[in-house]
């Protein structure tokens, strides 16, 4: 069989590359002079002097980190010479970036004041990246810390949720996913450190992400050039789940973090800790979670079969050298979920999902500091899918298995005055593609390979962000057929180029302006071409289409910045039009063969969404500040002067904070209003007001630092709809919730 | 330090070389699970005594199944109909006859083992009306659904 053919060629393909990868390794290694410095410094709080413990440091440059002691020291050995960017990342304190020369064979000797920070809450946080990442992509939103303890939530999607442009496509609240600027689906990917996952949460709605975000690190939203690193459909953009399964660090001692979360909407309990060590002269590092919550309730009543269960966890093990670091790690990651009644009465008793990801990286990074090349990234990923729908009697709807192989080296170039972050990248990965119960669907094997470069351009004020890329993409069924549904099913190429670059021109030190300019490909998935059959817990009876051709888009934005200390205004107009924009159409029929469903035709049509954003931080008063976003889109199919189905609406978010030492408050109103451009078949949804409360309390021991938050959303219990959740009409969104969480730091 | 580098990496060569050759994990979607063989029914005929009594066509119902509130009806026989239009009943033991009665106070099912897989009666239980969906099961999945046919029960 040609997939079998093509199995045996892209192994062959595999281990050449990686064989290469680390011959090139090991020969740069051995050639490449090695000399060493030592940094060692002290951390301690401007107004007391006082040492500060848990402040994480990073010398971005060289990608090296390390965790201050509870006597505010630490000390980092066996440095490259040269010269490096040592940045600060502390709860509670503003971070600080200082450059240091590093001398051959000398200790160099450091004390750092941190001044007490007041943390953007609600707005955009624009920081630069940390360790155990690339460290050459600086996100356009970042979650950590206090801004990630204040908006955890059960899944990635409702945590990130309330920023400008991002909304949360759901179907019950475990299968949530982002939505950023009206794109969904793997228009915005969804990256665990920087890889992707492997799931098929970006095929349909009632498919989960996989990954917890009780054990996250961080959360980055990448945009424009930066995120064609990651792939050549991020017209959307790409959120980076930073969890660190391969430790990147060198420790001398054992660091890491527990948390346990409690809510009262669902009576859900979370727990999740993490742990790095030295282990002889290896670091290793696990980490594990566990959430359960009940049915959700809302002030109209209880939403049946809204129960989750999520288990998860992962073990690493690496070496950290001068010389880079390589090593290995695995992870399970299980869920069995529940997915609400059709609104139709369909499944008045709704649908059951299992489903299990078990997970394997292989990661090496090589600083050579020579060649005109700063370090060499190699990496491996393993990741084996298997889920299944089950009717509320335990009968099996369908189920899916996708074994799934990601390979992926990067050389990132030397910075100098003009030229920063270049990276030259080459991928490669394959996905095994099987579905059973009842399903038309054939079994299919995908090939796929990218090249890609990225860069930056510093020229005085002006700063140029420019990438370029090509894809290519095999989806072989294995037969050729004629289906009266699909069409000829049979083997398909694709392949094109994408490319984005954004200019800035940083007018005066507080006003910068930019504009952003891609083109994106995309490639139709296996189940865009080829599904048939009924999809139980999409409720859905779907159709693909064999003809589908590649979709490309090309996005434009204008973007103003305003920043002075402590404040920002940032505001942003944006297009994007979408030649073949696939998505499954309801035809409004139902199907002959499944009564019980309607038929949704996969279908390629020219698409347009036009949007602004705003969003501002700016400090008050005393130890007040407020903070705020707003954003629209407007999206319409030109070929039939339709809206898009499931565009947000526009939507809005205030908040004023309060920041005074260990303590802080936030009281926020987010709004929304009524959605009218709708698609076919699908109903109106009406505006809403909704007010939550935030608080957080640290307290920090010479050994531990602990953390303390207090969410109150939704406070007055209002009963209000979300236009992207696909069960709003059986339930309102969740009532009045009390969170709590704990988290200690070692 | 040269030495140990090349042996770590020969090392991590070596045991990709062990993975993605020697136990490259199989699709947990075992072969026996994508058996793409189903009953492919777009409708369904319901006769008694070889007199059509209900059509369900291409998404289109016509026909009502009436009873007597305490009386059962005449043996009804179901067959399915094929894309081309031709009647069938699904053969081999992975497939069953399933049905959901709407309101079993108002009707309900009774099949006796004589009666074979694709025949029953429908026993009116109080007057009423109520309706029936009909699916054909494979294993563990419904390979067919039917839209509800209306039950009449009177007194």
């Amino acid at each position: 069989m040609g997939a079998a053919r093509d199995t045996m060629v892209i192994r062959i393909c595999r281990i050449a590359i990686f064989m290469l990868l680390h011959a090139t390794l090991a020969n740069a290694i051995s050639d490449a002079s090695r000399k060493t410095a030592t940094l060692k410094g002290k951390l301690v709080e401007v107004e007391t002097g006082e040492p500060v413990a848990f402040v994480n440091i990073l010398l971005q440059e060289i990608n090296r980190s390390i965790t201050s002691d509870q006597n505010g020291d630490f000390i980092l050995f066996d440095l490259p010479a040269g010269q490096v960017t040592l940045k600060t990342f502390r709860i509670g304190y503003r971070n600080i970036a200082v450059p240091l020369e590093l001398t051959t064979d000398d200790t160099l000797e450091i004390v750092l004041a941190l001044n007490r920070a007041v943390i953007h809450m609600g707005g955009v946080t624009v920081e630069s990246s940390r360790a155990g990442d690339s460290g050459t992509v600086v996100p356009d939103i970042l979650f950590s810390d206090k801004k990630l303890h204040q908006a955890l939530g059960q899944t990635i999607a409702q945590t990130i949720d309330y920023e400008p442009g991002i909304s949360q496509r759901t179907m019950g609240p475990a299968p949530a996913r982002p939505v950023l600027r009206g794109l969904s689906g793997d228009r915005l990917l969804m990256l665990e450190d920087n890889e992707q996952t492997g799931d098929l949460s970006a095929t349909s709605t009632d498919h989960a992400v996989v990954i917890e975000p009780m054990t996250a690190e961080r959360i980055e939203v990448i945009r424009g050039p930066e995120a064609l690193i990651y792939g050549s459909n991020t017209l959307g953009g790409a959120v980076n789940i930073i969890r660190g399964y391969v430790p990147s660090k060198k420790l001398t001692r054992l660091s890491g973090s527990a948390s346990v979360q409690g809510e009262s909407v669902n009576r859900g309990f979370a727990a999740g800790m993490d742990l790095t060590a030295p282990l002889g002269p290896l670091t290793a590092r696990v980490d594990g979670s566990y959430r359960n919550a009940d049915d959700v309730n809302t002030p109209e009543g209880i939403l049946h079969n809204t129960t989750i269960l999520t288990k998860n966890a992962s073990a690493g093990l690496s070496v950290v050298r001068d010389w880079g670091f390589a090593g290995a790690a695995a992870s399970d990651y299980q869920s069995d979920y529940g997915i609400p009644p059709d609104p139709s009465g369909g499944h008045p008793s709704g649908v059951d999902i299992k489903l299990d990801r078990r997970h394997m990286e292989m990661r090496s990074e090589l600083r050579l500091d020579a060649f005109g090349l700063q370090r060499l990234e190699a990496s491996y990923n393993h990741s084996v899918y298997f889920h299944q729908e089950l009717e509320s009697n335990g009968d099996l709807g369908m189920e899916f298995g996708v074994v799934s192989d990601f390979i992926q080296g990067l050389i990132l170039i030397k910075n100098n005055n003009t030229l920063k972050n270049g990276v030259f990248g080459i991928r490669t990965n394959t996905r095994d593609y099987a579905s059973g119960g009842l399903t038309f669907t054939p079994n299919t094997f995908e090939t796929a390979a990218a090249g890609f470069y990225y860069q930056e351009i510093h020229l005085g004020r002006f700063l140029l962000h420019g990438s370029i890329r090509y894809d290519y993409k095999n989806i072989d069924p294995g037969e050729d057929r004629y289906s009266r549904k699909v069409g000829l099913i049979r083997r398909r190429t694709y392949g094109d180029f994408s490319a984005a670059v954004s200019p800035h021109w940083l007018m005066s030190p507080k006003w910068s302006i930019g504009v952003s300019f891609m083109r994106t490909f995309r490639a139709p998935t296996t189940e865009e071409l080829f599904s048939e059959g009924p999809h139980l817990a999409a409720y859905s009876y779907e159709v693909g289409n064999a003809d589908l051709n590649k979709e490309t888009g090309i996005g434009l934005e204008l973007f103003l910045d305003y920043k002075i200390e402590e404040s920002f205004v940032r505001m942003a107009i944006y297009q994007n039009d979408i030649y073949n924009y696939t998505f499954p159409k309801n035809t409004g029929e139902k199907s002959w063969t499944r009564a019980d469903l309607y038929v949704y035709q996969y279908v390629g049509e020219h698409a347009l969404m036009r949007g602004a954003e705003l969003s501002f931080h700016l400090p008050l008063a005393g130890h007040l500040h407020t903070a705020g976003s707003a954003s629209y889109v407007w999206g319409e199919l030109l070929d039939h002067k339709h809206p898009l189905p499931y565009m947000p609406p526009l939507e809005g978010k205030v908040n004023i904070g309060y920041e005074l030492g260990i303590i802080s408050l936030s009281a926020s109103m987010r709004t929304a209003a009524q959605q009218n451009r709708v698609g076919e078949f699908e109903a109106v949804t009406a505006g809403y007001t909704v007010f939550d409360f935030y608080g957080q309390f640290m307290l920090s021991s010479r050994r531990h630092l602990h953390s303390f938050s207090f969410t109150v959303e939704n406070i007055f219990n209002s009963a209000y709809r979300k236009h992207l959740n696909r069960v709003r009409e059986v339930m309102p969104e969740p009532g009045r919730n009390f969170r709590l969480l704990y988290k200690i730091f070692i | 330090m040269r030495k140990f580098m090349l042996t770590l990496f020969c090392g991590a060569a070596l045991l990709i070389f062990t993975i993605t050759n020697c136990s490259r994990d199989k699709n947990p979607v075992s072969n026996s699970d994508t058996d793409h063989d189903h009953a492919e029914a777009v409708g369904l005929i319901i006769s008694a005594n070889g007199v059509g009594l209900i059509r369900y066509d291409k998404g289109q119902v016509s026909g009502e199944l009436n009873v007597k509130k305490g009386d059962m009806t005449p043996l009804l026989t179901i067959q399915f109909i094929a894309e081309d239009g031709d009647l069938f009943q699904p053969q081999g033991d992975d497939y069953t006859l399933s049905w959901d009665v709407a309101d079993a106070a108002v009707a309900d099912v009774i099949q006796h083992d004589e009666d074979g897989k694709w025949r029953l009666h429908v026993r009116g239980q109080s007057s009423g009306s109520t309706t029936i969906v009909f699916k054909i099961f494979h294993g563990d999945h419904a390979d067919f659904v039917s839209e509800p046919i209306p039950i009449r029960v009177t007194d």
